[in-house]
């Protein structure tokens, strides 16, 4: 549980910050997806500018043990859509280009760099066991707070 | 069992709030942060006034349709890519220069005396990693880091050539917008879609770091292609 929580946090905070310090890149990014309106932009603006940071913030909660359950939930819906869009992305790129789906090597805006599809895929599968685990255990250990509801 | 599922999507709501409070603050602080009300992506904005004539320049073989300025001498467009962007050029009421005319305008004097000005749409550190020698930079998502030096020598330019990577690259576009909707006389303005692939394909020089660094080099000679 530690483990996990500790791995899918970091790994939130490293892909919240490369997306945070190129928010224009990860606006771009966002665009290609064609999942909400380019005009007017101020939703296509609005998910560039706080989607970073929120990764971050529910990052460093799950490192310092903060609500974690809820936070759990947030990153494993995040981790679901996430997956959703790329995944459609990728079926985008394999129609127009004929590209064998798995061969398809692309920057899905994730904050890691250009990634197979299908490993990527592999490895949001793993993230949403991660926050599943986290989710679902009882242990608190190392924990800051053991739940807000609490206070 | 129903209290604590209905605590934790309490406990996940409330967190997606502070979270997207955060990011608003975060990114209000964030000296480059994203502008929540600016169109990064203008469209279709640019009317070619019907007093003057075409400009005497050819463009590639994307527009076909009868009544267009296309020459009958243009090779046709194999590239999908390149295609698609040329037509996007297009569309936005902008003109297209084929890679032939920016090597043309290039090599003529008036370029070196700020008679044709070369302006270069992509990230500083593609910049800096090579662009064509004397091209200004003009980031379009920082504009205001860049307009007041490029608008001028554009203004007093015969042509204005707006390059990005090439091919699929959409930032020369949307600076070349960005240049005719802040007053640029649009039929100055010309997008070349072939971008730096084309020109570092054709091992044309390339010059490293700021404009005018007099580091250059030739094209191939750089690794990678010009995208990110």
């Amino acid at each position: 549980m530690l483990l996990a929580r500790l791995a899918l946090g970091g790994l939130f905070i490293y892909m919240g910050y490369n997306k945070a310090t190129q928010p224009t890149d990860f606006l771009q990014a966002v665009r290609l997806y064609q999942m909400v309106p380019e005009h007017p932009p101020y939703l296509l603006n609005f998910i560039a500018a706080t989607l970073p940071w929120v990764e971050i913030f529910c990052g460093v909660l799950l490192v310092v043990g903060v609500a974690l359950r809820g936070n759990a939930l947030l990153l494993l819906t995040m981790l679901i859509g996430f997956t959703i869009g790329v995944t459609l992305r990728a079926m985008e790129i394999h129609r127009a280009e004929g590209t064998p789906f798995c061969a398809i090597y692309f920057d899905c805006g994730c904050g890691t760099g250009v990634e197979w599809i299908c490993g990527k895929i592999v490895k949001n599968i793993g993230l949403c066991i991660l926050a599943s685990i986290v989710l679902l255990s009882r242990s608190r250990w190392l924990c800051l707070q053991v739940n807000l509801r609490r206070r | 069992m129903k209290k604590t599922i209905k605590n934790t999507v309490l406990e996940c709501v409330g967190i997606a709030v502070v979270g997207i409070v955060f990011g608003l603050v975060a990114n209000g602080l964030h000296g480059r942060g994203v502008d929540l009300s600016r169109d990064y992506f203008p469209t279709g904005k640019i009317e070619r006034p019907t007093t003057q004539p075409d400009p005497p320049i050819r463009h590639p073989g994307a527009n076909t349709q009868p009544g267009s300025d296309t020459q009958p001498d243009e090779p046709p467009i194999d590239d999908p890519e390149l295609k698609k962007a040329i037509e996007d050029i297009l569309n936005d009421g902008l003109q297209v220069i084929r890679h032939d005319d920016v090597v043309a305008l290039y090599q003529d004097p008036l370029y070196r005396g700020g008679g044709y000005v070369f302006v270069d749409a992509r990230n500083t550190r593609l910049y800096r990693a090579g662009h064509i020698p004397g091209a200004y930079q003009l980031d379009h998502y920082y504009i205001e880091d860049y307009i007041d030096q490029v608008m001028p020598a554009c203004q007093n330019a015969f042509k204005v050539v707006v390059y990005c990577s090439g091919g699929e690259c959409e930032d020369s576009r949307f600076a070349a917008l960005e240049l005719g909707n802040r007053g640029l006389d649009p039929t100055r303005i010309y997008v070349y879609p072939g971008g730096m692939k084309a020109w570092r394909k054709a091992n044309l020089p390339v010059e490293r770091g700021e404009r005018l660094s007099a580091d250059i080099v030739d094209g191939q000679s750089l690794p990678g292609d010009g995208h990110e």
